[in-house]
C-alpha cells in the first residue's frame, strides 16, 4: 500500500469514527521524528484551515500528557481554562472545541502520535464510544506502521 | 426677578449656610398665622437644620459666588486648610490651589459649572502650612430663574490616604513586574547555561559510546536526551528569550512570531520600521505587550491572520497588534487580567496603551512608549 492509499484509508477511518460516535471532529496528530513537533496531517470535520499549519512544541499539550503517559485522556474546555492550559492545546482553539477525547497512537510504550475526537458543545464520552476510539486507534496505528516500514525500505 | 430681590438673596447666602433657621423657628408662632402651614414650615425648617448638621459633620463644605470668591466655609474646611474663616472669606479658591492641575483641568471645571452642570472629580489642594491633600469634590451650581448660576456649593471629602495608597500600589506593581522580569532572565540563563550545558555533555558522551559500539538502548537514550535538550531550550526561551537582551526587540519579536504562527496556526504580518534600539525597559514592555495581545488573538479572536507593526514616531515607539476577529465588549471580557497587566506595563515606562474592540469588528491594541 502506498502513502496516498494509507492516507486515504486513515481519513476514511476518521470520517467513519465521527459518524459512528456522532462527534463534530476527529484528527490524527503525528510527532515529527527530527523536530519532535506535533502536527495534524489528517482531520475530519474541521472548520478552520489553521489545523494544517499548527506545529506544537514538545513538552506541551498532548505531547506532555497523552503521548508522555501513553494513556487515553478526556479534556474539557472548562477544565483547561481553569488549569490555565488552554493555550497549550491550539487545536481546541482553532476548532472551537468544548470537549475531547484523545488516545495515543503507535503503542503505549513510545507513542508516535495521538487520535483525537472532539465536539463543539459539552459532552461526556461513554465507555462504548471510548472503546470504539481505542479500536480505531489500533487500526490507524497498523496503517502508520505499514507506512513507516514502507518508507524505510 | 427684580435686581433688589436678587441682591437680597445673594446677601442671604453670603452669610452662614442656613444660618437664619433657628431665628425663623423661634419667630414662627408670631410670624405665621395659619396653624397647619406653620407646623409644616416648622418641620421643614427643622429638617433643614438637621441636614445641615449632618453635612457639616461629614463633609468639607464651601460656597462661592458666581466669580468664585469664597462666601462660606464650614469648620471642616478651616480645619483641613489650616486657615481661619476670616482668611478665607472673600478669597478665591486659588488660595488653596496646589498647582498640581493644569489650566485645561480648571477650564473644564469652570466650563461645566458655569453652564449649570454638576462637576465631580478629585482635586489636590495645599493647606496653609504647605501640606498637600486630595479631596473628592462635588460642585453644585445654584441657578437663578434664567438657569445661570449665582453661586456654587462645593462638597468635599478628603481622599489623601486613598490617593497615596493608589500611587504606592502602582509603584509596587511596576517594581513587581521588573522583579519578575529579572527573575525570568536569571531562570532562563540558568536553564540554558546550567541544565542545558549538562545535557549537551551527556549527549556527547552517549554519541561517543555509540561510535564505539552499536547499542539500541543507548541510541534510544540519545534520542530522549535530544528531546529533553530541546524542551529545556524551549522553556528557557519562553521564560525570557536571551535574544531580547542581546540583539533587541526586533529579532526577539520575529522569533516569537514564528513560534506563535506554528503553534496557533495563525499567520502574522509583521511590519517593522524601527531604526534604533529603544531602552531595554521599553523593549521588554513592547515584547510582553505583543506577546499578551497575540496570545489573546490565538485564544479568543477566531482568526487565521493577525497584524503586528512597530513604528518610530518622534521619540516614541508605536506597537500595534490588530486582528479582524470576533472582538469583544470590554466589561464582559472575562477577568480582563491580561488587559490590566498590559496597561500597567505601559504605565510603568511612562507609555500609553489603547484598546479598541467591537463585537464582530476585531480588536486593535496600540502601545506608545518613549524610545529613550
Amino acid at each position: 500500500m502506498d502513502e496516498q492509499e494509507s492516507r486515504a484509508a486513515i481519513l476514511d477511518s476518521l470520517a467513519m469514527l465521527r459518524d459512528a460516535i456522532g462527534c463534530d471532529f476527529s484528527a490524527v496528530g503525528l510527532k515529527e521524528a527530527s523536530s519532535h513537533l506535533l502536527r495534524w496531517p489528517m482531520a475530519s470535520g474541521h472548520t478552520s484551515e489553521r489545523i494544517e499549519s499548527i506545529a506544537e512544541k514538545p513538552g506541551r499539550g498532548f505531547s506532555a500528557t497523552v503521548m508522555k503517559v501513553g494513556r487515553a485522556m478526556t479534556l474539557s474546555m472548562n477544565e483547561l481554562v481553569y488549569l490555565r492550559q488552554l493555550q497549550e492545546y491550539p487545536v481546541f482553539l482553532a476548532e472551537n472545541l468544548r470537549a475531547a477525547y484523545a488516545v495515543p497512537l503507535g503503542g503505549s510504550i513510545a507513542p508516535s502520535g495521538v487520535l483525537l475526537i472532539g465536539d463543539r458543545k459539552k459532552r461526556i464520552y461513554r465507555t462504548e464510544e471510548r472503546r470504539l476510539v481505542a479500536s480505531t486507534a489500533d487500526r490507524i496505528t497498523a496503517r502508520l506502521t505499514e507506512l513507516s516500514s514502507a518508507r524505510s525500505v | 426677578m427684580t435686581e433688589r430681590e436678587n441682591k437680597g438673596r445673594a446677601e442671604y447666602h453670603a452669610e452662614m449656610l442656613a444660618a437664619q433657621v433657628s431665628g425663623l423657628l423661634a419667630g414662627l408662632d408670631t410670624g405665621v398665622a395659619d396653624a397647619e402651614y406653620r407646623e409644616e414650615l416648622r418641620r421643614s425648617l427643622e429638617q433643614l437644620a438637621d441636614v445641615k448638621f449632618a453635612l457639616d459633620e461629614s463633609a468639607i463644605v464651601a460656597i462661592t459666588d458666581r466669580r468664585g470668591r469664597i462666601r462660606y466655609v464650614n469648620d471642616k474646611f478651616c480645619e483641613i486648610s489650616g486657615y481661619v474663616r476670616e482668611e478665607l472669606i472673600g478669597q478665591d479658591h486659588r488660595l488653596v490651589n496646589s498647582g498640581h492641575h493644569g489650566k485645561a483641568f480648571m477650564k473644564e471645571l469652570w466650563a461645566t459649572i458655569s453652564s449649570g452642570k454638576v462637576w465631580r472629580g478629585e482635586i489636590k489642594n495645599r493647606a496653609k502650612n504647605g501640606r498637600e491633600y486630595w479631596v473628592d469634590t462635588t460642585i453644585v451650581p445654584f441657578v437663578d430663574g434664567e438657569g445661570s448660576p449665582y453661586q456654587y456649593l462645593a462638597i468635599r471629602h478628603e481622599v489623601t490616604r486613598l490617593k497615596e495608597t493608589e500611587a504606592e500600589l502602582q509603584s509596587m506593581l511596576a517594581q513587581m513586574m521588573q522583579i519578575q522580569e529579572e527573575e525570568r532572565r536569571r531562570f532562563s540563563r540558568d536553564l540554558h547555561d546550567g541544565i542545558g550545558q549538562s545535557l549537551f555533555f551527556f549527549k556527547i558522551t552517549i554519541d561517543r559510546l555509540l561510535a564505539e559500539r552499536e547499542d539500541e538502548g543507548l541510541a534510544m537514550l540519545g534520542k530522549q536526551v535530544s528531546q529533553l535538550m530541546s524542551e529545556v531550550r524551549g522553556l528557557a526561551w519562553e521564560m525570557r528569550p536571551s535574544v531580547l537582551d542581546d540583539l533587541g526587540i526586533v529579532p526577539a519579536l520575529r522569533t516569537y512570531i514564528e513560534h506563535f504562527e506554528s503553534h496557533y496556526g495563525i499567520k502574522v504580518r509583521f511590519d517593522c520600521e524601527l531604526k534604533r534600539r529603544p531602552t531595554l525597559l521599553a523593549e521588554t514592555t513592547i515584547y510582553r505587550v505583543v506577546q499578551e495581545a497575540l496570545t489573546n488573538v490565538g485564544k479568543y479572536a477566531g482568526v487565521s491572520e493577525a497584524y503586528v507593526s512597530l513604528l518610530e514616531e518622534d521619540e516614541h515607539v508605536r506597537a500595534v497588534i490588530r486582528d479582524e476577529g470576533i472582538g469583544f465588549v470590554r466589561d464582559s471580557a472575562g477577568t480582563g487580567v491580561g488587559l490590566f497587566s498590559m496597561e500597567e506595563r505601559a504605565r510603568a515606562v511612562s507609555g500609553e496603551l489603547k484598546l479598541k474592540s467591537e463585537p464582530g469588528r476585531g480588536t486593535t491594541v496600540s502601545l506608545n512608549v518613549p524610545i529613550a
